[in-house]
């Protein structure tokens, strides 16, 4: 019972400090278990000028990626990353974009260092960072570093 | 002498008025916390707890802060708290109370493992409450996501308890992830279709259909190169991939089954929770 | 003798009375100046800043003022630490330790140029801590990107340890090994080669496999008499050849922006393990 006590009371303590820095009010516990089960396919878009890479969002997420197995372990997805590369820099770019990608997703010997671990617990690879933006391709990463209080 | 005498009790009784300083400043926390100022409780039982140099009031202090933490969802703060209580007390029943307090918030942040730890070592200590540590450790079984077990804790304290009812019903309810998979394997699709998929699971045995006509039919024409393309590339994908969704299916299914009544004990369960 | 043992007995209790519990406003600006202590002590800064407020309120202090201060700070309430150190720069007993704790909290705010032009004014430099304050302007100058000294003339002030390090950084920062786009496009000329040159050597294989089997498979189905099959197989090619030219072009800004974010990484991590050359102030619990 006591080095249980103990341990509690030292892991408890790396995590205390800090709770209290902004003032809180009172919360809910929720019961329910997190789903860590990943969704392939968000349907975020509204405007007409991107209805027909929805219908292709849509088709390839229904009639073939949920289909295929958990095979990519981007993110985002394939699919994802072409439509904003796509909506970002224009379905030339996009697509080559998408290529490179494809290739590395494909890549037997993959470099798992190479990518950060996004939350959802797969490779992040955002599309903005491969639009030609040179050194502003880590600028919020650059921010959080920066920021001594983490 | 008289005077004396007057003087000498005052002087006397001044340890008794710092109790009353300490008394009211309790009450004052107390109040704090019963209107929900949880952050600001905390700071008056800290300040209470401060200046308690006899260490009388340290217990309740501690104990009331584990609450305010807990009420506000921090529940690591809240743990460290009960520990504390449970140190400064040497009084059996405050001593169950703080360390029922570190179960349920063990159960609450799903650490179930230091759960069943403390359970066990309570069992020994405090073998005339038995029957409320079996409650427990269902609600952990619970927690864990293991509710055929839940169901056999609860059915030892009352084989007709209303959380041995629901256990059983989850349990029920839920699909078994390697008959989904089994049943793919054999025949794409079906894994699907018995997890209640139906249109994943008829477009998942058409795929499989199709890529695997062309695979043979690319291996008859003596195509090597595109029958090892297709092959590979599309039927084994697709067959591969057909498996996998049944599982996550399965799971998926499960694991909304499993929340639906955690829910509904979150929300609507009148008996004793966490 | 009775009224001797009497006077005794009283003496005795006073003194345990005391020692015990005999605080009967817990709220006064003494008890709140305790309370707030203990709790800065014990990092709960927020429930500190409103016992010094309160207490300062009724009776000014500098080391608690100080302290209000830097709880302020330690919370990342960067603005509100600034003002409340700026009241403790004049006719205060650690007007030097609040100037330094003002610049440290421009740093931790990222204002490097208010760090330096701030610095300039002899007003405000803390001649106290002019070794540490300068290692800190020589940091702040490695981090503004905008900004190139010769930062040579700083050198001086580190111990041969720090000098070793700073040197490092120095090198790190403004001679980084980095690698050229424009020459990992060209490379790519011969599908891989670029990726080769920017280290990424199974996106190369990959890269060269697609290009060269789905040139290979379009050539092939197109010369055995399937040509839509080969159009569609030779377009596929062509896109992941191009694909390929312009992901080796990114894969070298990555790897650039990559090491300057590394250099940040480092940099940032050794600040935090010297404490950005923060002196050590006995007056706050032995921080």
């Amino acid at each position: 019972m006591k080095i249980i006590l103990i341990l509690l009371v030292l892991t408890g303590n790396l995590c205390f400090a800090q709770t209290d820095w902004v003032k809180w009010d009172a919360e809910e516990i929720s019961y329910t278990i997190k789903s860590d089960v990943h969704q392939k396919r968000i349907f975020d878009d509204k405007t007409i000028s991107s209805t027909i890479l929805s219908a292709f969002k849509f088709s390839y997420g229904y009639l073939f990626s949920d289909l295929d197995g958990d095979n990519c372990p981007f993110h985002p997805t394939c699919s994802e990353f072409f439509i904003q590369s796509a909506k970002e820099n224009g379905l030339h770019l996009g697509l080559m974009m998408f290529t490179d990608r494809f290739a590395r997703d494909t890549n037997l010997f993959k470099n798992y260092s190479y990518y950060p671990i996004h939350k959802s617990g797969r490779f992040y690879d955002p599309s903005k960072w491969y639009g030609l933006s040179g050194d502003q391709i880590f600028e919020d990463e650059k921010k959080n570093v920066l920021n001594f209080q983490n | 002498m008289v005077k004396i005498l007057l003087l000498y009790i005052s002087l006397f009784s001044a340890p008794l008025l710092g109790q009353v300083t300490l008394q009211k400043q309790l009450e004052l926390a107390n109040n704090l916390f019963e209107d929900s100022l949880f952050f600001d409780a905390i700071t008056e039982y800290k300040r209470l707890r401060y200046f308690d140099r006899a260490k009388e009031f340290d217990f309740i202090s501690n104990f009331n802060i584990g609450l305010a933490y807990k009420a506000g969802a921090k529940l690591d703060d809240a743990a460290r708290y009960f520990v504390s209580a449970d140190l400064a007390t040497s009084i059996k029943s405050e001593k169950y109370l703080a360390q029922t307090e570190l179960v349920k918030v063990n159960i609450l942040r799903k650490t179930t493992t230091t759960a069943f730890k403390l359970i066990d070592q309570m069992e020994t200590s405090f073998p005339n409450k038995i029957d409320e540590l079996k409650y427990w450790r269902g609600w952990v079984f619970m927690f864990d996501d293991n509710w055929e077990a839940a169901s056999i804790q609860f059915s030892r304290i009352d084989t007709s308890h209303s959380l041995k009812l629901l256990s059983d019903r989850v349990q029920n309810d839920k699909y078994s992830v390697i008959l989904a998979k089994g049943l793919s394997y054999i025949v794409p699709g079906a894994g699907q279709i018995y997890t209640g998929n139906y249109l994943s699971g008829v477009l998942s045995l058409a795929w499989n259909l199709a890529t695997g006509y062309w695979t043979v039919s690319a291996i008859t024409d003596n195509r090597v190169f595109d029958a090892l393309m297709v092959g590979n590339l599309l039927f084994l994908r697709f067959y591969n991939g057909n498996v996998d969704n049944a599982e996550k299916f399965a799971i998926e299914n499960n694991l909304k089954v499993s929340n639906e009544a955690l829910l509904y004990l979150q929300k609507y369960y009148r008996g004793i929770k966490p | 003798m009775k009224f001797f043992f009497l006077i005794f007995l009283i003496s005795i209790i006073s003194i345990s009375a005391q020692e015990t519990n005999f605080e009967l406003d817990l709220f006064s600006k003494e008890n709140r100046q305790k309370f707030g202590d203990h709790l800065f002590c014990k990092s709960d800064y927020l429930r500190a800043i409103e016992e010094y407020r309160h207490y300062l309120e009724l009776e000014s202090n500098d080391t608690s003022a100080f302290k209000l201060a830097f709880s302020y700070a330690e919370i990342g309430r960067f603005n509100e630490a600034e003002d409340n150190f700026k009241t403790l720069f004049f006719s205060s007993e650690f007007s030097e330790e609040a100037k330094y704790e003002f610049f440290r909290v421009q740093f931790l705010k990222h204002d490097f140029e208010k760090l330096r032009s701030t610095l300039k004014l002899n007003t405000y430099l803390p001649t106290k801590y002019y070794d540490n304050i300068k290692k800190l302007e020589y940091y702040s100058t490695l981090l503004d990107e905008n900004y190139f000294t010769d930062t040579t003339k700083y050198f001086n002030l580190f111990s041969n340890r720090e000098k070793i390090e700073a040197r490092n950084f120095y090198t790190d920062t403004y001679f980084p090994q980095k690698k050229d786009p424009t020459l990992a496009a060209i490379l790519s000329i011969i599908p891989g080669l670029g990726k080769v040159y920017t280290e990424n050597y199974g996106d190369a294989v990959t890269a060269f496999l697609y290009s060269t089997l789905l040139t290979y498979a379009a050539i092939d189905n197109y010369s055995a008499g399937h040509k839509t099959r080969g159009i569609i197989l030779g377009s596929l090619g062509a896109a992941f050849y191009a694909g390929n030219i312009y992901g080796s072009y990114t894969s070298a800004q990555i790897f650039n922006a990559k090491i300057s974010l590394n250099i940040d990484q480092n940099l940032v991590r050794y600040l935090d393990s010297v404490n950005l050359f923060a002196p050590v102030y006995d007056f706050l619990c032995g921080k």
